[in-house]
């Protein structure tokens, strides 16, 4: 009842991001950026593995744009040392529903992470020569949103969750040798309002499938041969 | 008093099962909708229509329509406080 309710409000439709998806050379770390030897050499032996991680999603996932300079082998901020994760940073294109607008902050990430961040870390994980590299500590996604009715004065707000992994525990939770609670466990979790650090919060993983069975209308990549 | 304190009981355990359930509901709700983004481009996409074949969307289409969608600047995380480089 109180879900039909929901669903008979208005829908608004809200485009995220920085108008468009950054180019290939403005998603990836550009060499010169990198702040550490380790990075910088990650960054070099994998460079077609970058473009083609860019090319996939940019092509197979029209919902989601890469954020600038948020795919490459970062390290979390505020964290000692040069773990280096190989990282994708974006932004959810969604449409705002009152049932998602109602569900609280925590479940909002949940449901985020569920549908698009499990999805993209098997997309990082697929490389093994990536996986080998021993320099590499292991796999981050950053998942940016507009939060809903949020809006502070004529500006809109998003909502950011980040999950850093270790590489062994990204690779045990997709091939579910892990369950989801040990993954969220062992990973590293930060999550944003607006600019405003929220902290870990309470995630939660459960399936949905959306990523590998949602075919937006009509929609044809322009590339073929990235096996969308 | 012992029958006070056990309707308060009673009344903030329906209070948490209600509204576990109402945030169950919301969530399988949220689920069953799968064009949960902003597919709702539709309507602007350019199709490239020629006469006689179906229309195709492109991903530069997407961008298109997203360009023209855009509502400004959103108060947002910057890079520093997330990642390092």
């Amino acid at each position: 009842m109180v879900s039909r309710s929901l669903l008979i409000g208005i829908i608004l439709l809200a485009l995220v991001g920085g108008a468009r998806a950054a180019p290939p050379e403005e998603a990836i770390i550009a060499l010169e950026k990198y702040t550490t030897q380790k990075g910088k050499a990650l960054a070099t032996a994998f460079a077609a593995q970058l473009r083609q991680i860019y090319d996939r999603v940019y092509h197979c996932r029209p919902w989601l744009d890469v954020h600038k300079g948020g795919l490459g082998f970062s390290r979390p901020a505020g964290v000692p040392g040069d773990d280096r994760f190989l990282n994708i940073w974006v932004w959810v294109d969604q449409q705002i529903t009152p049932e998602f607008a109602a569900l609280p902050v925590a479940r909002r990430h949940s449901a985020m992470f569920s549908r698009h961040g499990v999805d993209l870390l098997r997309q990082l994980a697929a490389d093994a020569s990536i996986f080998a590299d021993a320099t590499l500590t292991g796999y981050s996604v950053i998942l940016t949103w507009l939060k809903p009715d949020a809006k502070v004065g004529t500006q809109e707000k998003s909502e950011t969750l980040g999950v850093f992994a270790d590489k062994a525990s990204v690779k045990a939770f997709l091939a579910r040798r892990m369950s989801a609670k040990e993954f969220i466990d062992a990973a590293t979790i930060v999550a944003f309002d607006g600019k405003d650090g929220l902290g870990r919060i309470p995630l939660e993983i459960w399936e949905d499938d959306f990523a590998t069975t949602f075919k937006l209308k009509d929609y044809e990549p322009e590339k073929k041969n990235l096996g969308c | 008093m012992r029958t006070w304190i056990a309707r308060a009981l009673l009344l903030g355990g329906i209070m948490v099962v209600s509204s576990a359930c109402a945030s169950s509901d919301e969530v399988a709700e949220w689920r069953k909708h799968p064009t949960h983004f902003a597919s709702g481009g539709h309507a602007m996409f350019s199709f490239r229509n020629t006469e006689g074949s179906p229309p195709r969307v492109r991903r530069s289409d997407v961008e298109r329509a997203r360009t023209e969608q855009w509502w400004g600047r959103v108060i947002t995380v910057s890079p520093g406080q997330i990642i390092q480089e």
